[in-house]
């Protein structure tokens, strides 16, 4: 199906969810701080859902950065289940997991439960898992990201099925650094939303960064 | 035998990473999956890693893993068994 410039127009983003290794920041606004970042925000969500400790790093800042959504934005009251999609991309796959892995190895014998976390697309099924989610699942492994084929893919992610919403998750974790910047693009959005163009997505990941450092 | 079991429950917290499970509040005869403690088939096999690595034992027929994995009860009297 053909997709056309004046459909494209109608995404807007409407929230964006920073985490760097120091802080958690939705919206421009500070929401947590501090030593234990993972753990202390798992804890002050009271998400009440032990398998969050069981996963490897990558999955906890996929998963606390759409329960930020949820939370803060409200964005499970205004969708149905196949409603929301969720798109993925990252520079470094699974690595994390993989270098973890690759020591069980050297140690004997492996764990299972770091062999699980062994694809970087296993973020994807835990947040469909923790939000009851059938909507579509794209993920993707760039060197860098590119902003013109994010846009393209959101835009095809937006008129396929039911899509009414989507949470674009830049996640990176690699032994002791990590970082996610996660922007919800909603179809219908509010007046005060910004218009989702590669322009804009790329002054997103660009704040972002500068928010690392 | 008291002491092989507190020593397994705090294995098995530490192995499987449950954070907010003090081994104390585990009890004997509290069954590991389903209804007690709610542990997954990833859970099974770090289990099955567990026995190998810490107390020499392999579980080759998964039949015998059912009886063996019910409880920390169970589980103490196998590596006992084993072990005498």
């Amino acid at each position: 199906m053909a997709v056309t410039l004046q459909q494209f127009s109608i995404m807007k983003v409407n929230a964006i969810v920073d985490i760097t290794t120091e802080k958690i920041i939705v919206d421009g606004k500070t929401v947590i701080s501090g030593p234990d970042l993972l753990r202390s925000a798992y804890l002050s969500l009271k998400m009440d859902y032990p398998k969050f400790y069981k996963m490897d790093q990558l999955s906890k800042l996929g998963l606390l950065s759409v329960e930020y959504l949820m939370k803060i934005k409200g964005v499970d009251e205004k969708y149905g289940d196949d409603e929301i999609a969720v798109l993925f991309n990252n520079r470094d796959a699974s690595a994390c997991s993989d270098i973890e892995h690759l020591r069980a190895i050297s140690n004997g014998i492996p764990s299972p439960s770091v062999f699980v976390y062994t694809l970087p697309n296993i973020v994807l099924g835990e947040i469909a898992i923790r939000n009851k989610w059938f909507g579509e699942q794209l993920c993707t492994v760039t060197n860098s990201p590119n902003y013109a084929l994010l846009y393209q893919q959101c835009s095809a992610l937006m008129h396929k099925g039911s899509t009414k919403a989507i949470i674009l998750l830049i996640v990176n974790s690699l032994e002791n650094t990590f970082d996610a910047c996660t922007v919800l693009i909603e179809k219908d959005g509010s007046v005060t939303g910004i218009p989702f163009t590669p322009k804009e997505l790329e002054r997103i990941i660009k704040k972002h960064a500068r928010a690392k450092t | 035998m008291q002491e092989l079991k507190l020593k397994l429950k705090e294995k098995i917290v530490e192995q499987l990473n449950l954070e907010d499970i003090d081994p104390a509040q585990i009890k004997d005869d509290e069954p590991l999956f389903g209804e007690g403690l709610g542990l997954d088939s990833i859970d099974a096999l770090e289990l099955i890693v567990l026995l190998d690595n810490d107390y020499g034992l392999k579980i080759t027929n998964p039949e015998d893993g059912k009886r063996i994995f019910h409880s920390v009860n169970s589980l103490a009297a196998y590596i006992s068994e084993k072990s005498s």
